[in-house]
């Protein structure tokens, strides 16, 4: 297979993978009329940005977007923190049923959330944290998904280096913290960026616990621009589209770090 | 009711105004949050002292697990008049002979017509003489295909779907044969005559291709120009009045039957109040108000939904003379001496869904026969009733 | 899976102790207990309205007499089984031709990157758009093409692989993520070396990159599993169950019996067994993956 015809492919499969945000962006533009035309528009006729501007005077914008910043980068760094602990514990570490116990935190996730919720509402209405980020970041601190993945990643990386540092004395959290993650860091940038989607678009969770119109994330926010019985659909792409920057941004800066994997060998 | 927050806000600065010892909080969800919140509330143990219930579908599942005051005593102690709202939508807020709210506001249903079509195949415009059978008529003369043979403008559609909506197009067809919706003791009782004739004629208006197959959203094709006729909510006159600049439209009331009946169908959406509250009389105090004059007059004048106050309508009415369409938001404001209240049942959440998108679709189609589905279809959402009362 | 040498097993074991004991007190708050609580549910009639009543087994025992549970159950299985092994091959495959450093390259990271990162109130919108039998894009590309109309999501026979088509899209990005972060842990100097011996393109794929990442394959073979059988909100949002009960998804019903038809109990018991089906099947793909996980 020719590299061009590769890159030919992989533009195709690109462009199609971007069609339905393509249409998020062209629906931003345009008015409710343009935007239920028959047949679909690839491009508005008549462009406007009330739909954004709407977006920013209607909604307490700022006040939501630190609200979704603040979650989202909490859970971010406490995550990788806890995560990349707890995996290396069940990679490396000798422990008794180590992977039956590693099973039952696996298992979290195989109960559907939905029937968590009243649950959880009790345990946090009596820890007197309903309406508050706290109580909606507390609930979302444990990740199996980032433990698996820790694990799976420090279970490929040969030990090699690991056991001669202990030759030389160094303690199990020195090894972590100063020779195996700084060896991860695509898989922590990975990691990251992905925790910060999922928090950023954290929604029926802080629906249900947040009541203060103030202390809403912004999901929440632009849910709510959305009518009983119609929606002003270019308003909601235009919310959809502003949401989605972040994570983009996010994306454009970790890219680099990725390149910077590639160059890692130096180990035989 | 992300359209009508602003006008909700209004109403309860008002209200704060006149009672400045009472605070509400004002809280907003998103309509297919608002249950799922509403029960993990309460299971929870919490709830909203007062909040928005969907008479129709959800109040006697409500009202029969207790989680709602009986404001009955509250409405005879306070004298209230209850002759200021039309008497189908009253129906709505009473289960049983106890009231459990008031009615805040009202939809009917009406037909929107698009001019440009008419005035093309030069056909007068539809008036209140009309029948279903010109209706029919109309709607093959309508239709319009292009070389290809592929619809370019479908005679009648309904919002909400295809044609076969229950709401927008099937209720008011079996209410004006004559049929009825649920008995007296809430069962469903669609297996009548009129229902088969209802589903007969929309399946043949279908069959000939005069209204599309199930599947799409009539709003849409209505807007584009793609649709003759629509039968829709009230709830959609402003949408429409704001977006359709392409071509004139229209408002009638739904067509008579060979009966001479003419039906149509509503919801009312009231304020109930918690059963475990602890602000029982500043409870009653707001709702008492919101279901008031005043708060309805602040409501109607936004132009998102009709007030169930006496002549707090008409500002809704007036609200859209800047559109020109005041004769046309009329419409769905007469309509209501002929209205009919929403089957109200136990378990309406779990049947209709059940109803709407595998019944109907089924006859439609053709894969199912219309008298004998609808028994099976009768039978198995009165089980589901039945079902619904003894959990 | 080696121990590092050198280290006492007891000072390893204190080790892990300490580090798992905040994933563990976090996991107790937002799961065990929870668990607990949910599990009592499951065995009470319950409206989560009024207190629960306790009813032992009987909600199990109706579950298995319960046609809708077993189509929606079906329906999920059917539902994961046309979107994993679609994504784990297209994904790997992408990423594999994304690992280059050209310019071009990197630039095209970012469209593949943009469906992890749209809401799905508003992208679930753009599907139904799609969708639209009228006038939706795929259906214009039809009639371009002479070919009739597809009733995408209100034909019973493909409501279900329409959704699955949706769920293959959207699961992509974040596939390719992952397995290009894996990628790049595979020191250039394996196939520098393999290059030298003289091996072709296909074999460096088959006997280094694909064996090397293996132990990312898994996890994400486990964790897609897991998360495309719970698939809930394009159901919610997009077909509501319908046509008939051919996109009712087991977690889709019971959302319906816990929030809308006053069956918690119920909802809660269904909960619990498609818990233990994804024990056991995981339990299972854990057994096997002794022989085709390759680990350092």
């Amino acid at each position: 297979m020719s590299k061009k015809f590769i890159s030919i492919i992989l533009l195709i499969g690109a462009i199609l993978m971007f069609l339905p945000y393509w249409f998020m962006l062209i629906v931003s533009f345009e008015t409710i009329e343009e935007a239920s035309s028959v047949p679909p528009r690839l491009f508005p006729l008549n462009p406007i940005t009330n739909n954004y501007k709407e977006i920013f005077i209607k909604l307490d914008f700022a006040r939501y977007f630190l609200n979704s910043l603040f979650v989202t980068l909490t859970l971010v760094f406490s995550q990788i923190f806890l995560c990349s602990l707890a995996g290396y514990a069940f990679a490396r570490l000798y422990f008794p049923y180590k992977n039956a116990i590693f099973l039952i935190f696996l298992s979290v996730i195989m109960l559907p959330g939905i029937v968590l919720l009243i649950p959880r509402y009790i345990i946090l209405k009596n820890l007197g944290l309903i309406n508050t980020l706290t109580g909606v970041i507390l609930l979302e601190i444990f990740s199996e998904f980032g433990i698996f993945l820790y694990r799976q990643h420090f279970l490929s990386l040969p030990i090699e280096m690991e056991e001669a540092a202990i030759v030389d004395g160094a303690s199990i959290w020195k090894i972590l913290w100063h020779i195996v993650m700084p060896l991860s860091k695509p898989i922590t940038l990975s990691f990251g960026l992905l925790v910060f989607i999922y928090a950023w678009n954290l929604f029926l969770w802080p629906l249900i616990v947040i009541t203060s119109p103030e202390k809403r994330t912004l999901p929440i926010a632009i849910a709510l621009l959305q009518g009983q019985y119609f929606s002003n659909w270019g308003v909601i792409m235009a919310g959809g589209i502003i949401a989605s920057l972040p994570p983009i941004i996010l994306f454009l800066f970790t890219q680099k770090s990725f390149i910077e994997g590639i160059a890692f060998s130096g180990l035989k | 009711m992300s359209e009508q927050i602003d006008g909700i806000k209004a109403q309860i600065s008002a209200f704060e105004k006149k009672y400045p010892n009472i605070k509400v909080k004002l809280e907003h969800v998103p309509w297919e949050e608002y249950w799922t919140k509403l029960q993990t509330m309460i299971a929870g143990g919490d709830c909203w002292d007062v909040f928005t219930m969907d008479n129709g579908f959800y109040l006697k599942d409500y009202v029969a697990k207790k989680t709602i005051v009986d404001i009955t005593s509250f409405i005879e102690k306070d004298k209230i008049d209850l002759s200021v709202y039309p008497s189908g939508i009253l129906k709505l807020h009473n289960i049983n002979g106890r009231y459990y709210s008031l009615p805040r506001d009202y939809d009917t249903i009406a037909m929107y017509f698009n001019k440009k079509a008419f005035d093309e195949l030069k056909l007068k415009y539809p008036d209140t003489n009309w029948t279903w059978e010109d209706v029919k008529k109309a709607a093959e003369k309508l239709t319009k295909k292009d070389a290809k043979g592929s619809v370019v403008r479908y005679g009648i559609t309904a919002d909400g779907g295809a044609l076969a909506v229950s709401q927008g197009f099937l209720f008011p067809l079996i209410l004006s044969l004559g049929g009825s919706l649920v008995d007296k003791e809430g069962k469903v009782v669609l297996d009548t005559p009129p229902a088969v004739e209802a589903l007969s004629f929309t399946k043949e208006l279908t069959e000939n291709g005069f209204a599309p197959k199930p599947g799409v959203t009539s709003e849409d094709l209505f807007i584009a120009g793609r649709s003759a006729m629509n039968f829709g909510g009230s709830w959609m006159l402003g949408y429409y009045a704001q977006n359709i600049k392409a071509f004139n439209f229209g408002v009638v009331m739904l067509p008579k039957s060979k009966l001479g009946k003419r039906a149509t169908i509503s919801d009312s959406l009231g304020n109930v109040i918690w059963s475990k509250t602890k602000n029982l009389d500043a409870a009653w105090t707001f709702v008492k108000w919101m279901a008031g004059k005043g708060a309805a007059k602040i409501l109607g004048k936004t132009g998102t939904v009709i007030p169930a106050y006496k002549d707090a309508d008409k500002l809704w009415v007036q609200g859209f003379k800047k559109f020109g369409k005041e004769k046309d938001a009329r419409v769905f404001i007469d309509s209501v001496k002929f209205t009919n209240p929403w089957p109200q049942t136990e378990g309406a959440s779990e049947w209709f869904d059940r109803w709407e998108t595998y019944y109907i679709v089924e006859f439609i189609s053709g894969r199912l026969p219309v008298e004998d589905g609808l028994r099976q279809a009768v039978q198995e959402i009165n089980d589901i009733i039945i079902k619904a009362k003894e959990e | 899976m080696r121990e590092p040498g050198g280290i006492k097993r007891s000072i390893q074991g204190l080790y892990f102790f300490l580090f798992i004991l905040l994933s563990l007190i976090f996991a107790l708050l937002a799961y065990y207990i929870p668990f607990g609580i949910s599990f009592k549910l499951a065995l009470s009639k319950y409206d989560a309205i009024s207190p629960p009543e306790f009813v032992g087994l009987k909600n199990f025992k109706k579950i298995l007499q319960d046609k809708i549970f077993w189509i929606s159950l079906k329906n999920s299985f059917l539902y994961t089984l046309y979107v994993v092994p679609a994504s784990l091959v297209l994904s790997f495959l992408i990423a594999v031709g994304l690992n280059q450093n050209s310019k071009f390259i990197r630039t095209l990271r970012v469209f593949y990157f943009v469906p992890t990162v749209t809401s799905s109130v508003a992208i679930n919108f753009v599907w139904l758009w799609f969708f639209n039998p009228e006038y939706g894009l795929l259906n214009t590309v039809l009639g371009l093409l002479s070919l009739k109309k597809i009733y995408w999501l209100t034909d019973p026979r493909i409501a279900l692989f329409s959704l699955a088509l949706v769920g293959i899209w959207g699961s992509l990005s974040y596939n390719i993520i992952l397995f290009l972060a894996g990628l790049q842990n595979i020191p250039i100097t394996y196939y520098e070396a393999a290059e030298l011996d003289g091996a072709t393109k296909k074999d460096i794929l088959l006997n280094i990159t694909i064996p090397l990442m293996t132990p990312i394959i898994f996890f994400i073979l486990i964790m897609q599993i897991i998360s495309t059988v719970q698939m809930f909100e394009s159901v919610f949002i997009m077909t509501r169950g319908g046509p008939g009960y051919s996109t009712y998804t087991i977690v889709y019903y019971i959302y319906r019996n816990g929030f809308n038809w006053f069956r918690m109990g119920y909802g809660t018991a269904l909960s619990w067994i498609l818990y233990f089906i994804l024990l056991i099947l995981t339990i299972i793909q854990f057994r096997f993956q002794r022989r085709w996980v390759y680990y350092e």
